[in-house]
């Protein structure tokens, strides 16, 4: 560690826990920086305000010394750039107050990553800088002088490799010194003619309107002027003017001159070449011509991603029936034992442990292929590959109006909406982003195969899988309409020009990648697993209760809630072949409204009791040390199965065989044989598109409305019913054309004035959002 | 790269190619599209190696030490000059 004091400004440790924000550009290693100081004591929010995740936690430098380190979002520069999450990280820096600002730097690009430094030393405030990746420097030949920099800048320079846990002991010494030092850096030597301008606007503005960061404001202000406050504009332009005068260049292009200048000349003062190239930058030369080549390089992407998305899926598959069948033993079987033990009611029982256990159990089985989804996808990201992904995609998806970056979360759609949502963070362009999100409800999640599992068994036995992969292709396609629709009308406009830093391949930390994994996975389980816990709970008291004529009463479930408020709905879908005594596949839909995986457990339940089946059997004497034996023993089993599935993930190869199918679906003989008598293969296959298309949960709506706002999530809530609904009517109408041709031509017409409509309300929207934009740019 | 060794033709991006050397001249266009490259570290000034392309996706460039890949709509918006033929010789 070296360090270098120009100006101290305390002696002692503050008290309590001092912050500290790391900052760097992105791939820089902050991350992994950040997660070997805080280890597993992390917190992960939204900043205020805004849906990007901020996420802080407590590192300990010495025995009863701790400090909370906020991991910033990766930023190039405090003067602009990027999306949300980099204006999160800029406003951050500029107005909340840090004991110490940390600087992670790549060594291996050294210049570049001293143009934020410049910007940093002129925030005036502590600073200590971590020179990480001096591996990949040395790879590259070049050897930083790490005391010489720190000598330079004013402020202590601690070398590390971050990725192998190098330097860490001395990260936290110099982090404990400079905390109790202070240490501001060192102010670059710029022009004096710079240097004279700075100081008058900076001495202005303090003057003016007392701004702390005087300074930063003065360089802000002369380098884009449209950020002026209105009170500093004509001394801005005094200074500029003179400053314009004196050195015969714009101010716009001097100040980001002098700054280039700066980084080129110190980097190059403290770098030596010590050799060639090595290895590593021959390897990320050679990778990039396979890779980003103009032909292979898009088959290469769909290869990997259809690698991640099998191992996920077929690795999750190994322990998914162990995570299902111990928590159903323990959160349902067991629970339920209990409260029936303790003298509990019926209704209660099944509220507590069928609904809120049940729901928690749907929850659990889900980690297995998520948790793995995540993890691959941190590895990607981390290994330097997604950039590259973006890069190679960018000019397929630019046709739909989307950065090529689009295709990523669309992917992860396949497993899960939720993560793709929040996926699509990766996004900058806020246009893209919002169509990027709007998409993803019509990717087909695996809860929705289970429907299709239980229909598929009974109507299309024999071509069952062509009938799923037809579903998945028309979620996929309705997906691409959509983002093409919304960016010729409401979102109108086109991709930004794509610019991406390509960072070199690196093999990631597994311990960053398996925390960033862990962290996504608990938010997800907590946040869907309240979700579905209360809508579990609703839907078993639901059915048990109704209007009578002396008001709300217990009754059969004929006659609750459940079946008078589907009886109210069914002639909404009758276009769409749902006859009016099949309101059980109506409760299913509301229910699937709040989560698909609860749609055929709905039905077995509704079927259940309408078959009069006793409810509690399965609480009263339940065999939990077998269940258990039973669970472990899935592991294995289904392992050995591992290798065959890697060529069908989903297991559309169980939909040849009835059992299979039967067991994936979860649903009971009584629901398979309630099915067969109330559908058609036609009406169920409208059915079935519909699912597909409709709202696709509840967690997934409110991932929605955090990522986009009330106002898309209202729109893509009504547009995702619309659309389901019209593609289901229509599929049926024309099916069973012969039969009543005038009502199919009705329907038909109806269905396209109301595309019509929509079209015009959307253009007119974004006409209106155009003027908008328009007039806020000028 | 020295001021003396870049040559005085101008050529856009696109006219580059596969391990070229140069130095942006120019980047036109609008200018919140040209502040992004300038926050990726690319200004007029910058010396690059052309690493990949002009293909169909557009170019993938070293400059700084830093790979950064530009999409097919910079390739005309960014004017470069190249090492004279002093220099190369």
């Amino acid at each position: 560690m070296v360090k270098h004091c120009s100006a101290v400004a305390g002696a002692t440790l503050p008290a309590g826990s001092p912050r500290i924000a790391l900052v760097g550009n992105p791939n820089c290693g902050k991350t992994t920086i950040y997660n070997l100081l805080t280890g597993t004591h992390q917190t992960v929010g939204n900043w205020p305000g805004v849906t990007v995740e901020r996420r802080s936690g407590s590192a300990r430098l010495a025995a009863g010394e701790k400090v909370e380190v906020i991991d910033l979002p990766g930023i190039y520069s405090l003067l602009g750039g990027g999306g949300e999450d980099q204006a999160v990280a800029r406003q951050f820096l500029c107005d909340e107050d840090v004991e110490l600002i940390v600087q992670v730097l790549d060594a291996s690009t050294l210049e570049r990553h001293l143009l934020l430094t410049a910007e940093l030393i002129e925030l005036e405030r502590p600073l200590l800088i971590i020179l990480n990746m001096v591996d990949e420097a040395q790879d590259r030949g070049l050897r930083i002088e790490a005391s010489a920099l720190s000598v330079r800048l004013g402020v202590p320079v601690v070398p590390m490799v971050a990725r192998r846990g190098k330097g860490l002991g001395e990260l936290r010494l110099a982090l404990r010194e400079a905390l109790r030092a202070h240490v501001l850096p060192q102010r670059p030597d710029w022009e004096p003619v710079v240097e004279a301008s700075l100081s008058e606007l900076s001495t202005e503005i303090g003057a003016q309107i007392g701004e702390e960061r005087s300074r930063f404001l003065a360089w802000q202000t002369l380098e884009m002027p449209e950020s002026t406050p209105p009170a500093l504009r004509a001394a801005r332009e005094r200074v500029a003017q003179r400053l314009q005068q004196g050195s015969g260049e714009d101010v716009v292009d001097l100040l980001p001159a002098a700054r280039f200048s700066w980084a080129a000349a110190l980097a190059s003062r403290v770098t030596q070449a010590t050799g060639k190239a090595g290895w590593r930058q021959r390897a990320t030369r050679h990778l990039d011509r396979w890779i980003l080549h103009d032909w292979l390089g898009v088959p290469i992407f769909l290869a990997v991603l259809y690698l991640v998305f099998v191992v996920s899926f077929s690795g999750g598959n190994v322990f998914l029936d162990f995570f299902d069948q111990t928590s159903a033993a323990l959160l349902m079987h067991g629970f339920g034992h209990l409260l029936l033990q303790v003298g509990a009611p019926g209704w209660l029982v099944s509220a507590l442990a069928g609904g809120i256990g049940g729901g928690l159990n749907l929850v659990i089985s889900f980690i297995p292929p998520i948790g793995l989804t995540f993890l691959f996808l941190a590895f990607l990201e981390d290994s330097g590959y997604m950039a590259r992904a973006a890069y190679v995609m960018d000019r397929l998806m630019r046709r739909v109006g989307l950065p090529g970056n689009a295709l990523v979360p669309m992917v992860i759609g396949f497993g899960c909406n939720v993560p793709a949502i929040m996926g699509a963070r990766i996004i900058d362009d806020p246009r893209g982003r919002v169509l990027t999100v709007l998409m993803q409800p019509f990717m087909s999640c695996s809860a929705r195969l289970t429907i299709y599992m239980a229909f598929a068994v009974v109507f299309f036995r024999g071509n069952g899988g062509q009938v799923v992969f037809l579903l998945y292709l028309t979620g996929i396609l309705m997906a691409l309409f959509t983002a093409w629709l919304l960016g010729k009308t409401a979102l109108r406009g086109q991709a930004r020009p794509f610019v991406m830093e390509l960072p070199p391949y690196r093999l990631p930390s597994l311990r960053s990648v398996a925390l960033q994994a862990w962290q996504r996975l608990r938010i997800f389980v907590l946040r869907v697993g309240k979700v579905i816990a209360a809508i579990g709970f609703i839907l078993f008291l639901l059915p048990g209760i109704g209007w009578t004529s002396q008001g709300l009463r217990a009754t059969d479930i004929d006659h609750s809630l459940l079946a008078q408020g589907s009886e109210a709905l069914v002639p909404l879908f009758a276009p769409m072949g749902i006859q009016r005594d099949n309101w059980p596949a109506v409760a299913g839909l509301v229910a699937g409204a709040a989560a698909k995986e609860v749609v055929i457990g709905t039905l077995n339940g509704i079927y259940q009791r309408q078959a009069g089946g006793d409810l509690m059997a399965q609480y009263r004497d339940p065999n939990i040390v077998q269940a258990l034996r039973d669970a472990l023993a899935t592991i294995p089993e289904n392992a050995s199965k591992l290798l065959s599935s890697f060529t069908d993930p989903l297991g559309f190869a169980d939909l040849n065989q009835r059992d299979a199918s039967i067991a994936d679906s979860g649903a009971s003989s009584q629901t398979l044989g309630a099915l067969a008598q109330s559908f058609t293969p036609l009406s169920a296959l409208a059915y079935l598109l519909f699912v597909l298309l409709y709202v696709p949960c509840a967690s997934t709506m409110g991932a929605l409305r955090r990522e986009v706002g009330w106002g898309w999530m209202l729109f893509s809530t009504a547009y995702g019913i619309g659309i389901a609904w019209a593609v289901a009517t229509l599929v049926y109408q024309w099916g069973t054309f012969a039969g009543h041709p005038r009502t199919t031509w009705g329907w038909t017409a109806a269905i396209a004035i109301a595309l019509l409509l929509l079209l015009l309300g959307l253009r007119q929207q974004g006409r209106r959002h155009s003027r908008l934009h328009l007039q806020e740019q000028g | 790269m020295r001021e003396s060794e870049i040559g005085r033709e101008i050529r856009s991006l696109a006219q580059l190619s596969r391990g070229n050397q140069g130095v942006i001249h120019a980047i036109h266009g609008a200018a919140n599209e040209s502040k992004r490259l300038l926050i990726m570290g690319l200004r007029p000034g910058s010396a690059f190696t052309l690493l990949l392309g002009p293909d169909r996706r557009g170019v993938v460039l070293d400059s700084a030490g830093t790979r950064i890949a530009l999409g097919r709509e910079w390739l005309d918006q960014i004017q470069v000059r190249q090492p004279s033929a002093a220099a190369k010789g």
